[in-house]
């Protein structure tokens, strides 16, 4: 047991415990002769109310019996009975205050008088009641009964002055509370009243109140309890400290420096008194003892430490007499250089001029010598010397004068030499390395920017960047590079990256970085620029100059361009040239358009629409030049058309001075510069030059060569080009359905558009040309001859609309080229008489022939069934040149045709008229 | 499978974004002319991913965008934006905006967005291939056999 616990246990045994004790006896029976009295008092009070109660209800009943005795009762069938009785009861009314209702019940038990029959009805519900007997006043004998109610609530005023008590009032079974708190402790005091065995009023106390005093004295009795005990507690810390506290804290000290050996502990209790000075002897004591050891350790620490640098830097000593040249070095020293001593000895000043690399030790020389004069500190510099082995090992030296002769001249110099081979070759390592870098950062050919949050470029730019910004831009802030100018682009570019430091989301910073601004113009260089987050702080910017890419897209776009109209104008050879016959003459009359008659404003919008159609059309074709002229026409006139002001003289100086022509031109020369001047001549039948066509090709496949084009386009561009060395039969034919189409119009015939069918990839010989020339005639008389006109149509049930039809399909050993109508047929008869009329064939020899025979007589010469020679068709001449040309090409011709149902033409072409490969 | 939810005040963008996450192989849970719309949708149908139109009548894209990570901090939100809107999509993109599309929309640009904005779908669908070339490349030696 500690000697601060027994203290404890002695002080709680001889104070504390006796006066707790003590005091809480004696509050104890202070505590329970106080609540006797105020019980007692509580009774006494309680007492004197009921008797208060008792007195009124004797009083009451005397007066209910007074009523009742009243000659006036006697007649207690009359009809005013109730009222007698109300007012006897107000004459009453200071002391029967209490009443409440009144009913009187005869004999038989019938109410035959109440003061209020419905209340009377509900009787028995909280109320008392008295009844008094009513008697005859001739024989004394009962006759009725008044009886009385009145409510408990009036009993409320004789309880006024002890608000804090709680009364029942017991009658028979009923129990009326008659204040709405509720205790559960309570003081009983009841009595019964003795006027009615069955009224029992039950006054409780609550027990709380009359406590209420006591705790009072309790409180008062507490707050001493504790005075008491914190006065106890007070002067026992007084104790503790003052006696106990200094001389526990003395032993755990010397305890402490026993065990541990550390003698800078001490007591600290700084006081005047005895203990004070005990403390004090033995803190002077314990500090001579710690300074002594101290002293001691010091020396040896010193030693060590200056022995584990040398040793530990592996460094080589050397001492140097400066008058004599003598020199001592260690071990460490000649072992840099693989040496031991004892090898190197007898070691002088010229053992170390010896070792040393000539070229440095004129620079060693000097340094030593300034050094010996005073103008430098140290002796200090790094040199090469030579290894054992041969090759050179890089030394520092320092070193300085420490001892000197009595005039002050130097004496002796000591120093420290280390070998630093490694540090001079990680140097070379990192000089090479960042050659290396920059090399490869100058060959680039693009600018890395790299700064962090402060906005300032690092140093590290490559040579590019000085092409790029003109200047060196390292330590500049690269939002003012990128946006010289722009003060409100700098700042929000700066928020942006700055909101990205630390973000660590890194979708989010993918998302910000890939919206920052991306191309800048800087000079008049285009600059691309790309961003990247290096950690969570720094960015590089990649800037890559792409004027030269954007001078070329763009050059590239052009030539596409070109190579667009040209295919268009391959692919859509028949529109274009209809587009230009028209065109043409639009430009030819484009001055006459401007009528006299009509207004400006009308002129100009019927030479606009035109306008605009061209250009549509035009720009449709891929052509460059035109449809931007056109255009810029279009906006001219439709200015002129919103502003209102312009003369037809005006407008037609206009039209007359734009260059429709030279645009045209510009645009054609193109074309006839890649297809040939031919390619215009021949309207219908085109073959282009085979070499200009492979030139063609070698040029639009190099130009499409890596332009994102696809395979299979660019196959299909140079198939179609390919295409035009020969013409397929179904573009030779491809002029016919505007033929049709024309000629059907001249005569007022409706016929649906012709179309070719078939024939697409079969391709014909040269020599077929008039062949499929001299079809026209065919064409010709379908239209004009075959089809009927209207009325005939509709009398024979025919559609409106007429169809010819052309079909190219395969045959045994060639070709059949099907053209065919849906109108009369042809009319043998009128063959007939044609033939004998004009004398081809006699009448018997006509009779003699089959049908077909007739109608092949159209092929004859000088042949037509037309009644009129129209200047389309009629001469005669045109089937005999078909069937002549046909037979040239060793193919034949056969008829088929029936009277009102239509006539079909076959033509077939052997094999040998078709190319195998085009 | 992403639950996706489509807001644009033009109906021919809705029409054209709904086809592509439908031919991606998503489901257009919901529709919405603005940011109003876009909210309610979000309460309603909890998306996996909206695409928002930047502006729009009565709430734009990027109001909607503050209000919906008020409400749901999980759903991925792509703006739909056009050339010049960027400081936008970085206000939309800061308010918690997962990514952005360029009109006009294309399938595969799409398809790489989603794929930045749910990489853990993009490894699943990597597994996933490589499982069916494992698959195939056995098919093959059981033909062999």
């Amino acid at each position: 047991m500690s000697f601060k616990l027994k203290a404890v246990l002695v002080f709680l045994g001889i104070s504390f415990l006796p006066y707790i004790v003590t005091m809480l006896l004696f509050g104890n029976s202070f505590r329970q002769e106080q609540h006797k009295t105020i019980t007692k008092e509580m009774k006494t009070q309680l007492n004197l109310t009921v008797e208060r109660i008792d007195q009124h209800l004797f009083t009451l009943r005397n007066d209910m019996a007074f009523i009742a005795k009243s000659e006036l009762m006697n007649d207690i069938y009359t009809q005013d009975l109730d009222r007698r009785i109300s007012t006897m009861l107000l004459a009453k009314k200071n002391d029967l205050k209490m009443v409440g209702d009144f009913y009187v019940i005869d004999q038989n038990n019938n109410i035959v008088a109440s003061s209020d029959f419905f209340s009377i009805s509900q009787k028995g519900r909280g109320k008392a009641f008295f009844s008094v007997p009513i008697l005859s006043s001739f024989s004394q004998q009962p006759i009725a009964k008044l009886i009385v109610t009145y409510p408990f609530e009036n009993f409320k005023p004789f309880f006024s002055n002890s608000p804090e008590r709680h009364y029942y009032i017991h009658h028979r079974n009923v129990t009326i509370d008659l204040r709405s708190s509720i205790f559960k402790e309570s003081l009983k005091v009841s009595r019964n009243l003795q006027i009615k065995p069955d009224l029992m009023i039950v006054l409780e106390v609550e027990k709380s109140f009359a406590y209420q005093l006591l705790y009072k004295y309790e409180r008062w009795f507490v707050l001493l309890l504790i005075t008491g005990a914190l006065f106890i507690i007070a002067a026992a810390y007084y104790v503790a400290k003052e006696l106990i506290y200094p001389v526990v804290i003395l032993s755990n000290t010397v305890k402490k420096i026993t065990e541990t050996q550390d003698y800078k502990q001490k007591v600290s209790v700084v006081r005047d008194d005895e203990i004070g000075d005990l403390s004090d002897a033995f803190n002077t004591m314990v500090s001579s003892i710690d300074k002594a050891l101290k002293e001691k350790e010091d020396s040896i620490k010193e030693q060590i430490r200056l022995l584990n640098i040398i040793m530990g830097t592996g460094a080589g000593t050397w001492e140097l007499n400066v008058q004599t040249g003598e020199l001592h070095l260690n071990e460490e020293w000649a072992n840099m250089l693989g040496y031991t001593l004892e090898e190197l000895s007898p070691i002088s000043f010229s053992t170390w001029e010896n070792l040393s690399h000539p070229d440095d030790i004129v620079h060693s020389n000097e340094i030593l010598k300034r050094h010996l004069g005073g103008e430098l500190n140290y002796d200090e510099y790094e040199i090469r010397m030579r290894h054992k082995e041969g090759h050179w090992v890089w030394i520092y030296t320092s070193g300085s004068v420490v001892v000197r002769s009595k005039n002050g001249s130097p004496l002796w110099l000591a120093g420290v030499q280390l070998d630093i081979s490694e540090r001079k070759h990680a140097e070379e390592v990192i000089r090479e390395s960042e050659m290396r870098y920059r090399a490869l950062l100058d060959n680039a050919n693009q600018c890395f920017l790299s700064f962090s949050a402060d906005m300032i470029l690092l140093h590290n730019c490559s040579a590019k960047c000085f092409e790029i910004f003109g200047s060196d831009i390292a330590g500049k802030h690269v939002a003012e590079l990128l946006f010289p100018s722009d003060e409100k682009e700098r700042a929000v570019f700066i928020e942006d990256l700055r909101s990205l430091i630390g973000d660590g989301d890194s979708l989010r910073v993918d998302n910000i970085l890939s919206l920052l601004c991306n191309e800048f113009i800087i000079g008049k260089k285009v600059i691309s620029a790309e961003y990247k987050m290096i950690g969570e702080e720094s960015f590089m910017i990649i800037l890559t100059d792409i004027t030269e890419q954007i001078a070329l897209e763009k050059n590239i776009a052009k030539e596409k361009k070109r190579l667009r109209m040209i295919v268009s104008a391959v692919e859509n050879k028949n529109e274009l040239f209809e587009i230009l016959d028209e065109y043409k003459e639009f430009m030819k009359r484009r001055v006459e358009m401007v009528n006299k008659d009509k207004t400006a404003l009308q002129n100009i919008s019927n030479i606009y629409q035109s306008v605009h159609t061209f250009k549509g059309l035009f720009a449709q074709e891929e052509f460059i030049t035109t449809p931007l002229g056109l255009h810029k026409l279009e906006t001219k006139l439709s200015n002129f058309l919103s502003e209102g002001e312009i003369t037809n003289e005006q407008l037609s100086t206009v039209l007359q001075k734009v260059e429709l022509e030279n645009w045209l031109q510009k645009d054609l020369s193109v074309l006839t510069q890649a297809l040939g001047e031919d390619f215009f001549n021949q309207n219908n039948i085109i073959a282009i030059n085979t070499e200009r066509i492979d030139e063609i090709k070698k040029n639009i496949s190099f130009k499409l060569e890596g332009e994102g084009v696809e395979e299979d386009k660019k196959e299909q561009i140079l198939a179609e080009i390919e295409k035009l060395k020969h013409a397929s039969i179904k573009e030779l034919l491809s002029m016919y359905p505007r033929v049709v189409e024309k000629l059907s119009q001249k005569l007022s015939k409706s016929v649906y558009p012709m179309k070719i069918i078939g024939g697409e990839d079969i391709y014909l010989t040269d020599n077929c040309v008039l062949f499929i020339q001299s079809l026209g005639h065919v064409f010709r008389n379908c239209v004009d001859h075959g089809i009927e006109n209207l009325e005939d149509r509709f009398i024979s049930g025919k559609n409106d609309i007429a169809t010819v039809s052309c079909v190219v399909r395969d045959a045994e050993n060639g070709i059949e080229i099907v053209i065919a109508d849906d109108g009369c047929g042809i009319d043998t008869e009128k063959v007939i008489e044609k033939a004998i009329q004009s004398r081809t064939y006699t009448k018997e020899e006509i009779a003699l022939m089959s049908r077909d025979d007739i109608v092949r007589m159209i092929f004859h010469d000088n042949f037509s069934t037309a009644d009129e020679v129209t200047d389309c068709s009629g001469r005669g001449i045109g089937m005999t040149a078909v069937k002549t040309e046909i037979e040239k090409l060793g193919g034949n011709v056969s008829v088929e045709t029936k009277s009102g149902v239509g006539t079909t033409f076959i033509f077939f072409l052997p094999n040998a008229n078709i190319r195998i490969s085009v | 499978m992403l639950n996706v939810v489509v807001v644009d005040d033009s109906l021919i963008m809705r029409r054209s974004i709904s086809r592509i996450v439908i031919e991606l192989g998503h489901k257009v849970v919901a529709e919405a002319i603005n940011g109003l719309g876009a909210i309610r949708c979000c309460e309603d149908y909890t998306p996996d991913l909206i695409t928002m139109d930047i502006t729009m009548p009565d709430m734009d894209g990027i109001t909607a965008v503050k209000e919906i990570r008020k409400i749901n901090k999980y759903v991925k939100i792509i703006m739909i934006t056009s050339h010049g809107q960027e400081n936008m999509v970085k206000d939309a993109i800061r308010s918690g905006a997962s990514g952005y599309l360029l009109k006009p929309i294309a399938e595969d640009k799409f398809f790489q967005t989603l794929d930045k904005v749910f990489p853990e779908m993009k490894i699943l669908r990597e597994k996933m291939e490589v499982i069916l070339d494992s698959k195939e490349d056995s098919d093959l030696t059981i033909d062999d056999d």
